[in-house]
């Protein structure tokens, strides 16, 4: 996985123009914004139920499922000659949070459900959950480019596409026990959780808007979707598919 | 304002009272696409079980319930209740049981049913009735296994709460004069008070 995702990255990286005749440093960006992933239930052979049924009352356990990511960074833009395009790449700090969870009881469902967290001779114990959360800490090194089909002074939409490579640098599960008095045995549960991969990549497509004076600070809102993991078994305990997401951003313009 | 209050002190006695225990009484039927119709062979307390009858699966439903233990008088009966579909894909059918005598087994609580761990009994040896719509028959085994692969004392919350017993069956033989096949038999099925009768 951490070698796909290098892969891909650089072969983005490949595709930047490298003539530094066609581009020039134009702006330092700061970011923020989030994410939020569709997603399903990881194979975790160790909830009752079949997960594959996730709707069905009668056949399965229905457990609620998302992923969602916030994020801050700081990146470097370049600007082609024509300044059609925009080229950036930096350093992000993203917090990504998968979460299985029992909280919406449509249908009438139990507010927990059942995990084997021990099986010793002839015994064999489950605990009742109400809701796991991992959340881990990522630096990533994002590659980004904008292109900007219209002319405008003060206001400009563009079109993104980006590849992004996240390390893990921390990583922690919070675990809601149904049974308080079992809260003990949460080490022993999260032993049995799939850990999230030390490496994930991501890819998106966006739209967005800039806008602002001419060589002043220029500010940026962007809808980002769809976006996905390359490796959807990386998250851990849930399984993302599709997501969405927005991005806030402000430009400090330098060698104008 | 009463009826909100009154709706949210039903609803939560509704929540409240679906207890681990019913949760885990509750079918959990998966099919295996090995065997269209037939649960797939699992250890967690699924409480479905499934055969071929003649062809045609015979499976648990959620209108009876799928295992009992009767021990009456010394003697020990394991029985599954379910429905012979009309076909593979069927979803209604006749009742029908299938009842093994298990011997040598006196359990005075469902926890002893943790002895048959591991068991095979070959079913010339023991008694097995078969009951369609009611009417119950001897089964003259001419051939046939009824094998106990795991059992489990299961401890939910840190309390004993049922007993799982997985395993297989199968048989060939005489009832009522006519010939029957039931082949590729699994269950999985959680014994807990509620279905362990000591008469």
């Amino acid at each position: 996985m951490a070698k796909s995702s290098l892969t891909f990255v650089l072969l983005v990286a490949l595709f930047l123009p490298r003539n530094a005749e066609t581009q020039s440093l134009s702006a330092i960006s700061g970011q923020a914004g989030g994410y939020v992933y569709f997603a399903e239930p990881a194979d975790i052979e160790n909830i009752r139920g079949n997960l594959d049924y996730a709707t069905s009352d009668d056949n399965g356990t229905s457990i609620g499922s998302v992923l969602s990511s916030a994020f801050g960074g700081i990146s470097l833009e370049l600007t082609s000659k024509n300044g059609r395009f925009v080229y950036a790449s930096g350093l992000k700090y993203s917090r990504v949070s998968g979460k299985l969870s029992m909280d919406h009881l449509y249908s009438f469902h139990t507010p927990y459900f059942f995990f084997r967290f021990r099986e010793s001779g002839l015994v064999t114990e489950y605990v009742t959950l109400r809701k796991v959360i991992q959340h881990s800490d990522f630096i990533g090194i994002p590659l980004e480019v904008r292109c900007f089909p219209f002319d405008g002074r003060r206001v400009r939409f563009y079109i993104k596409g980006a590849a992004e490579v996240n390390y893990k640098i921390a990583t922690a599960t919070e675990i809601d026990f149904y049974e308080p008095a079992m809260s003990k045995y949460k080490k022993q549960v999260e032993a049995e959780l799939p850990a999230v991969a030390q490496v994930h990549g991501v890819l998106s497509l966006a739209g967005g808007i800039r806008f602002g004076k001419p060589d002043a600070i220029l500010f940026g809102f962007e809808f980002a979707g769809p976006a996905a993991f390359i490796s959807n078994d990386a998250a851990g305990i849930v399984r993302p598919t599709v997501g969405a997401g927005f991005l806030f951003s402000v430009l400090i313009p330098v060698n104008r | 304002m009463k009826t909100t209050l009154l709706f949210a002190v039903v609803l939560t006695i509704f929540l409240t009272g679906c207890t681990r225990e019913t949760e885990l009484q509750r079918t959990i039927f998966i099919e295996d696409p090995d065997a269209p119709g037939l649960p797939q062979y699992s250890e967690w307390g699924y409480n479905t079980f499934g055969a071929y009858f003649d062809r045609l699966p015979f499976v648990s439903t959620h209108t009876y319930v799928p295992a009992r233990f009767i021990i009456d008088q010394g003697a020990t009966t394991f029985q599954l209740e379910g429905e012979r579909r009309e076909s593979s894909f069927g979803t209604y059918g006749e009742n029908h049981m299938l009842s093994f005598t298990i011997p040598e087994m006196d359990p005075r609580d469902y926890e002893d049913l943790l002895a048959l761990h591991g068991i095979t009994y070959n079913l010339k040896d023991i008694d097995v009735f078969l009951s369609i719509g009611g009417i119950p028959e001897a089964v003259t085994v001419s051939e046939g296994m009824l094998k106990f692969q795991r059992a489990q004392h299961l401890w939910v919350d840190g309390k004993p709460t049922q007993v799982i017993l997985s395993g297989y069956f199968e048989l060939q033989g005489m009832a009522g004069g006519r010939a029957v096949s039931i082949q590729q038999g699994r269950f999985d099925v959680g014994i807990m008070p509620g279905n362990f009768f000591l008469m």
